[in-house]
């Protein structure tokens, strides 16, 4: 079975991501304190003979945010709102490249998959959180909430 | 002389990050081409004189890999230069796609300088080898 990095490792590479990519300098929170109605998702397999699904569910207003910072355009623009989800997405996609080495070294050549992108009820899924492969962190920004949620799956 | 830059990757928030930087980077470019995969990128060189190819690797349809493959069997492609953009970190990935040719390789998340930097050398090689 694969061996997921800790919390702790998860929640450096997430956060140095976000400060370099976005300037945002996030702090972590417990999970069962962020009940949103709903949040922006993106989700992604890492494949290298076993498979890791990355899972990043942010609250909607942390979307806009996101695509403003990385495209140095006032959050209420039209293009941050548009970009919202792309931006999630992205995101996701320098977390698993980070992670990718992490979990099956730096000779491996890992396959990254696409970010699939979702509006998805808010609460962290108790089957997740209660899965002992998965990982999971929960990261404030001025308030707004980043969940990631890493798991082991089946050989590919 | 203006260059012209193709820009490959399927996120259009890199697409437009990169171009932001590119058009306040002081280059010369005269022309941004834009392609969300691999094949648009085929695509895009066939129909237009392209300096510097920017791309990503995980990409839908065709990888920024297979791209970078099927520039080099088309001879009139196989000599522009491809910069590789990607979150992926693996040192044996760069030391693959440094093989089939790929000028330089930079991970995301990139700062703008850095972009700046690596096509403003590989513009300056280009410059080169057309005048030699």
């Amino acid at each position: 079975m694969i061996e997921l990095p800790s919390t702790d490792k998860l929640t450096e590479i997430v956060a140095g991501i976000l400060a370099d990519a976005t300037f945002m300098f996030v702090e972590t929170t417990d999970a069962q304190d962020w009940q949103g109605a709903e949040v922006l998702s993106a989700r992604l397999d890492m494949e290298h003979g076993e498979s890791v699904e990355l899972v990043l569910r942010a609250e909607p207003v942390l979307g806009p945010i996101l695509a403003a910072n990385l495209l140095g355009t006032e959050v209420d623009s039209e293009e941050a709102r548009a970009s919202a989800g792309d931006a999630l997405g992205e995101l996701a996609n320098m977390v698993a490249g980070a992670l990718a080495v992490e979990v099956f070294g730096n000779e491996a050549i890992c396959h990254i998959g696409i970010p699939e992108l979702a509006v998805e009820p808010g609460l962290v899924s108790s089957a997740a959180l209660a899965a002992a492969t998965c990982k999971t962190i929960v990261l404030t920004e001025e308030g707004h909430h980043l969940a990631v949620m890493l798991s082991a799956g089946a050989s590919a | 002389m203006s260059y012209c830059i193709l820009l490959v990757d399927d996120s259009p928030v890199v697409r437009h990050m990169i171009r932001k930087v590119i058009e306040i980077s002081g280059l010369d470019i005269g022309q941004i081409v834009e392609a969300s995969n691999g094949s648009e990128a085929l695509e895009a060189i066939e129909k237009n004189w392209i300096d510097v190819v920017v791309a990503d690797i995980n990409m839908p349809v065709m990888t920024g890999a297979e791209m970078v493959k099927q520039m080099i069997e088309r001879d009139f492609m196989a000599t522009t230069p491809v910069i590789i953009v990607s979150s992926e970190k693996s040192a044996k990935r760069m030391e693959e796609l440094k093989q089939l040719g790929v000028k330089a390789y930079l991970n995301k998340p990139f700062r703008p300088e850095q972009i700046k930097q690596v096509i403003g050398e590989v513009l300056r090689e280009r410059k080169e080898a057309v005048h030699d």
